[in-house]
């Protein structure tokens, strides 16, 4: 019980727990979780067979690509961490839920964000950042509905019986003001329209920024919280406690204090900073030490109970998830090293990694957590145990054909891309040639992914199953425990060994020593205010450490003259490159190394993207780099390959684009994100900032010109496909473009000076 | 003078060494305060904590395992 002596003295308190809003986050979990499985496997199926795209704008692969990772992160782990957050908080504070009204608000907002989610995504609504994808009204919701989750647990927490913080409660606090501050941060944007923004941050910064936020929102989303999830219904499903509390509290102090600083490693051998991404793999190689710790933890608990194992199905999903967690925080970590990254940045070794931990870890955590707690929100046995060890070995096979396909795709293609042949030139210099390699490994993962859907859909059967035996009305179990007393004074710390030797030493060193033995932190344990506080301190001062420098010591990005900002029509061209979401297959980052610089050109510079609000330099090439695409080829080209990529390369796996050749280009808007860019700092001149859509009908009539000129089609000049290629014949030409002519002061004080020194 | 020449010229880059420093000296003090043996007692409440879901008065009828 509580460790305060004055709490005996006080009267039991009566209470009940709230499991009706768990419920409901449980049901939510399920659903959200099929719908994103769901659309995963269609986008597996799409690499394939490009057929499956439709032809249709939101069905297309860059449009559904974002819907299935924010359903499966937000929707299915985020409902999943809920019900968890939820369930053991109300029981580990022995305290009901703060507000049965902010709950309700707390759930009824995140469905409704969630289901915003998955209607703007497939149209096209999008900031164009990898798990950062939605809007600026739909972010801001999202944060105001974090805000009254956080209030909520918060609020639970002032009002606990328990006076000892338990360590899932301490991972539950770090996640929430740790996403909090990511998403925040990361989503900060100018509104250019209702459902459109640019990022205010550009180029380097904002890569940064946003892989600051998209490693720690793993950190901070997939794995505190899950972590918090297995200190607590590991003890529960198996019956002990955990092995070590040692142990749990080093894992989560050096998961916060080294977790921030890791993000550059998605960055490496890019335009950032060489220190920056040298002291992301150092601390991600440290992550190494505090993972282990907590796997290692997580199985020991089991010490002595393995038996229960082969008998439990909640049990076998817990095991595995820890198993994953432990091969993926490996790997995570080796994949940080720069010269693995080097092979493995790009290819489909990082989907297969992430999938490890989401499968196994984040997938088979929540599942075990579900058939948990499916008999006791529901007052009844579990429908079927049977079912439930079918699905536990049809998701583990599912998993393991899935990431081991692609891991011998990512493997295949970083091998195919460096190959030189005995003459010194590439071995594969057509990309497609990469990509036909991989189609075998692709069906193989269509497999796996197929597998593990058909175990989420017979948990589901399960589930409602058993929530159909359910009794007529729920019980609500009453509890007991005494309030926790307001003049409470924690107990004085036993004498120190300094103290009780009484060796003639000077009180300074009786201090150091009491530091040492670190009373203080007993304190932080019963105190959440100063936890959450130490906890948002250690996360800002090293967020602060690292990214500050980039945005403010200007030798990191060095300007290049020539580098000017996109004309309105390529700025229009350029949101629809955002629209359908073309950085879901295509870098635009060419790195220093001799294989891409034969393959696409000179290596990319940090100061080639200062106008570029949001960067899109990506993270995976299903097709080629395009950083250096622009005037590599005519512009029917770009015309004919959007139109129908096959036409142009057989056996390219991109969709086709037909629309863009069919609709009109919003013009009436380009001046709107023409002044969005402008108050973001981008150098537009008078013409841009006072006629944008004039200029960009005029470059439009121009290039239209010249697509009839090469035997095209006519009447593109207002097509979206006009601005689309005048914006790819843009990409990446700035460094070899004539320098900008001075102006005539300057110019003529120069030729003075000229004509001063000639002979 | 802007604020980005301003860092740029105040020699920050001993900075993170620093940090580094700070962050190292607390996560020294962690180990230090968790493998200290004077907390068994504590421990070994809190590590049970979960299986202490409390003491139910009107446990459910139903054959649904534990509260």
């Amino acid at each position: 019980m509580s460790s305060a002596p004055a709490a005996a003295t006080l009267p039991e308190e009566s209470f009940s727990y709230d499991d009706a809003i768990v419920r409901r986050f449980v049901l939510a979990t399920v659903v959200w979780g099929i719908v994103g499985m769901l659309a995963g496997l269609l986008l597996a199926l799409q690499l394939g067979l490009h057929q499956l795209n439709l032809g249709l704008p939101w069905t297309s692969f860059g449009r559904l690509r974002p819907l299935h990772t924010n359903a499966v992160i937000f929707a299915f782990a985020g409902n999943g961490i809920f019900a968890a957050v939820y369930y053991s908080c109300q029981r580990l504070l022995k305290a009901r839920m703060f507000s049965g009204a902010l709950s309700a608000l707390h759930f009824w907002g995140w469905q409704a964000i969630i289901v915003a989610a998955a209607i703007t995504l497939p149209l096209g609504y999008t900031q164009g950042k990898e798990y950062a994808e939605l809007e600026w009204p739909i972010d801001l919701a999202i944060a105001v509905i974090w805000v009254v989750f956080a209030l909520n647990v918060f609020g639970t927490i002032a009002r606990r019986r328990e006076r000892h913080l338990y360590v899932a409660v301490w991972f539950y606090i770090a996640s929430i003001v740790t996403v909090a501050l990511l998403h925040i941060f990361n989503s900060l944007a100018i509104p250019a329209g209702a459902l459109k923004s640019y990022s205010i941050y550009a180029g380097v910064q904002d890569a940064f920024m946003q892989w600051w936020y998209g490693h720690n929102a793993v950190a901070f989303v997939l794995t505190t919280p899950f972590l918090g999830l297995m200190y607590y219904f590991l003890p529960k499903a198996a019956e002990r406690p955990v092995f070590s509390y040692r142990l749990s509290i080093l894992h989560f102090w050096t998961l916060v204090f080294i977790y921030i600083w890791a993000g550059p490693h998605h960055l490496h051998y890019t335009a950032l900073p060489s220190w920056a991404s040298t002291l992301g793999m150092v601390f991600s190689l440290m992550l190494w030490m505090p993972s282990w710790g907590g796997m290692i933890n997580g199985l020991l608990t089991l010490r002595g109970a393995w038996n229960k194992v082969a008998e439990d199905p909640v049990l076998k999903f817990f095991v595995v998830a820890i198993t994953f967690y432990g091969m993926s925080t490996f790997e995570g970590p080796m994949m940080s090293i720069k010269s693995v990254n080097a092979l493995s940045h790009y290819t489909d070794w990082t989907i297969g990694h992430v999938h490890g931990g989401a499968l196994g870890w984040v997938g088979f955590m929540i599942f075990g957590m579900l058939y948990w707690l499916a008999p006791r929100l529901f007052q009844t046995e579990l429908y079927s145990k049977a079912l439930a060890t079918a699905h536990f070995w049809i998701a583990t096979i599912g998993i393991v054909l899935y990431v081991v396909a692609l891991w011998t795709a990512g493997i295949t293609q970083g091998l195919m891309w460096r190959a030189f042949d005995e003459t010194g030139r590439l071995a594969y210099p057509d990309f497609v040639e990469t990509v036909v390699k991989l189609l075998p490994m692709y069906w193989v993962r269509a497999l796996g992914g197929a597998l593990y859907l058909i175990g989420a859909l017979l948990m589901a059967y399960n589930l409602l199953r058993t929530w159909q035996r359910r009794p007529v009305r729920y019980a609500e179990p009453v509890y007991t425990a005494p309030a926790l007393a307001r003049d409470y004074v924690e107990p004085p710390p036993p004498p120190s060994p300094l103290e009780r030797s009484q060796a003639p030493v000077a009180q300074i060193g009786i201090r150091l020593e009491k530091l040492l033995l670190g009373y203080w932190h007993r304190r932080w344990e019963g105190l959440p205010l100063l936890l959450t506080v130490m906890t948002v301190v250690a996360v800002v001062v090293a967020s602060l450490f690292e990214i500050l420098p980039t945005f403010l010591i200007r030798s990191n990005v060095p300007t290049i003259a020539t580098v000017r900002p996109y004309t309105p029509l390529e700025l229009a061209g350029r949101d629809i490159y955002l629209r359908e979401g073309c950085y879901n297959c295509h870098s635009q980052m060419v790195r220093p190394f001799l294989a891409e610089t034969e393959r696409y050109g000179e290596y990319s510079k940090a100061g080639e993207f200062v106008y570029d609000h949001p960067f899109q330099w990506g993270s995976r090439r299903i097709g080629p780099d395009l950083h250096r695409v622009g005037r590599k080829y005519p512009h029917l080209w770009h015309v004919g390959h959007m139109e129908n990529p096959r036409t142009i390369q057989a056996g390219s796996i991109m969709p086709s684009y037909g629309w863009l050749l069919q609709q009109d280009l919003d013009f009436a808007a380009i001046q709107r994100r023409v002044d969005a860019m402008a108050l973001l700092g981008v150098p537009y001149d008078r013409a841009a900032l006072t006629r944008a859509a004039a200029l960009a009908v005029a470059q439009g009539r121009e290039l239209a010109a010249a697509v009839v000129k090469d035997g095209g089609p006519a009447g593109l000049e207002r097509k979206e496909i006009i601005a689309l290629t005048a914006f790819l014949q843009r990409l990446g030409t700035d460094l070899k473009a004539p320098p900008p002519a001075p102006p005539p002061a300057a110019a003529a004080a120069a030729a003075r000076a000229a004509a001063k020194v000639s002979p | 003078m802007s604020l980005a020449e301003s860092v740029a010229r105040s020699g920050l880059a001993v900075y993170a060494e620093v940090a580094l420093i700070i962050f190292f000296a607390l996560f020294v003090g962690i180990v230090l305060y968790t493998l200290a043996r004077r907390h068994k007692t504590r421990y070994e409440h809190l590590r049970r904590l979960p299986l202490e879901d409390g003491r139910a008065q009107d446990p459910p009828p139903a054959a649904g395992g534990k509260p």
